[in-house]
């Protein structure tokens, strides 16, 4: 068994709250961190990108999906990126988005990023391991 | 030698009869989130014990009421936690999903 | 940096996006410069299907779209020739551009890629 350090990426298809693909997914990329491996990207494609609302509320006795994502994100520096064309299809922009298609609100959290399947492609050209939740 | 992760109950999805399809013998088989209902079901015990490896999520079974229930018919799944999933994820020189 | 990436297309069209939403990714990664095959299998024949006419729903045409692969020079398109027989379909239903595999050659691909995704 290798002890070398490996490089994931981690592509999320499934949605929050109604799968328990992020909350797997989540336990997972604690435990890539844990084991000393490098946690790349984890890009939010299809009805997962509802991971990137900053408007959700998670009841009191539940996990907040969103925010603990983000934690992981800015405790370990991981990429965390919402597909720009699932996304925004989906209501969830960024100030950017906001304007330049005049909605009411930017609605992507603090902590993810916008952008396209190239950053998904770009994992696979930079990762050692992709993994599909 | 590829490693593959099947998310759904046998009986909900294909996800489990689309993987066998593609599997051979030297793969690895993780049942993990509802995929661990396969573990109690004596239609699938022979398939899954012609396989080299096949893996168990211990939270997953715990979580539905499976961890005794699957000890007593289950044969060659090795029950296993998320930091053993990373390790194989290694081990292995891909891993494909199936939901 | 190129990988090979394989791309196994197992969901029906139309009444799911999966179809859809590996398309784009197959596009983007052909666009990336990437290896990229794809296989049909399951449910997923359903997509080679000829005369499909999504415009009654308001939805792209899958089927064409699979045909479009060769501009992209995505040339290496399969089907599982085991999935036709349990679904009731025989090859002249099918995009003639997809070309049909054995198990055989099914292990190959999976075997030859070091990605592969499934949708």
């Amino acid at each position: 068994m290798s002890d070398r350090c490996k490089t994931f990426s981690l592509l999320i298809t499934s949605p929050p709250w109604s799968s328990q693909a992020h909350i797997t997914a989540l336990n997972f990329a604690k435990s890539i961190i844990k084991k000393n491996h490098t946690l790349y990207r984890v890009f939010f494609y299809s009805d997962a990108t509802h991971a990137g609302t900053n408007s959700a509320v998670a009841p009191q006795d539940e996990q907040d999906l969103p925010m603990e994502w983000k934690e992981l994100a800015d405790k370990h520096n991981v990429d965390l990126v919402v597909c720009i064309s699932a996304g925004i299809k989906r209501g969830i922009l960024d100030t950017n988005e906001q304007s330049r298609y005049e909605t009411p609100a930017n609605t992507l959290n603090e902590g993810y990023e916008l952008s396209g399947l190239g950053q998904l492609v770009d994992s696979i050209i930079h990762s050692d391991r992709v993994i599909s939740f | 030698m590829n490693l593959h992760l099947v998310f759904s109950s046998p009986h909900a999805s294909s996800a489990l009869s689309d993987c066998i399809k593609n599997i051979d013998p030297s793969d690895g088989l993780v049942l993990i989130e509802d995929g661990v209902y396969a573990s109690i079901d004596s239609a699938l015990q022979d398939e899954i014990n012609t396989l080299n490896q096949c893996y168990a999520i211990e939270s997953d079974l715990i979580a539905r009421g499976l961890s005794h229930a699957s000890k007593a018919n289950r044969l060659k799944i090795n029950v296993i936690s998320y930091d053993d999933l990373v390790d194989l994820t290694i081990n292995y020189d891909k891993t494909i999903s199936w939901r | 940096m190129k990988k090979s990436i394989l791309v196994i297309m197992r969901s029906a069209p139309y009444g799911q996006s999966k179809a859809r939403d590996a398309i784009d990714l197959i596009l983007t990664s052909a666009a990336y410069d990437q290896d990229i095959s794809v296989l049909f299998q399951s449910d997923g024949v359903f997509q080679l299907l000829a005369e499909q006419q999504p415009k009654e729903l308001g939805l792209k045409n899958v089927n064409a779209q699979i045909s479009a692969f060769e501009m992209y020079d995505i040339e290496t398109v399969y089907y599982d020739q085991d999935s036709l027989l349990p679904r009731g379909l025989k090859p002249e239903q099918l995009n003639d551009q997809v070309k049909p595999v054995s198990k055989t050659e099914i292990q190959t691909l999976l075997n030859q890629a070091d990605t592969v995704l499934t949708f």
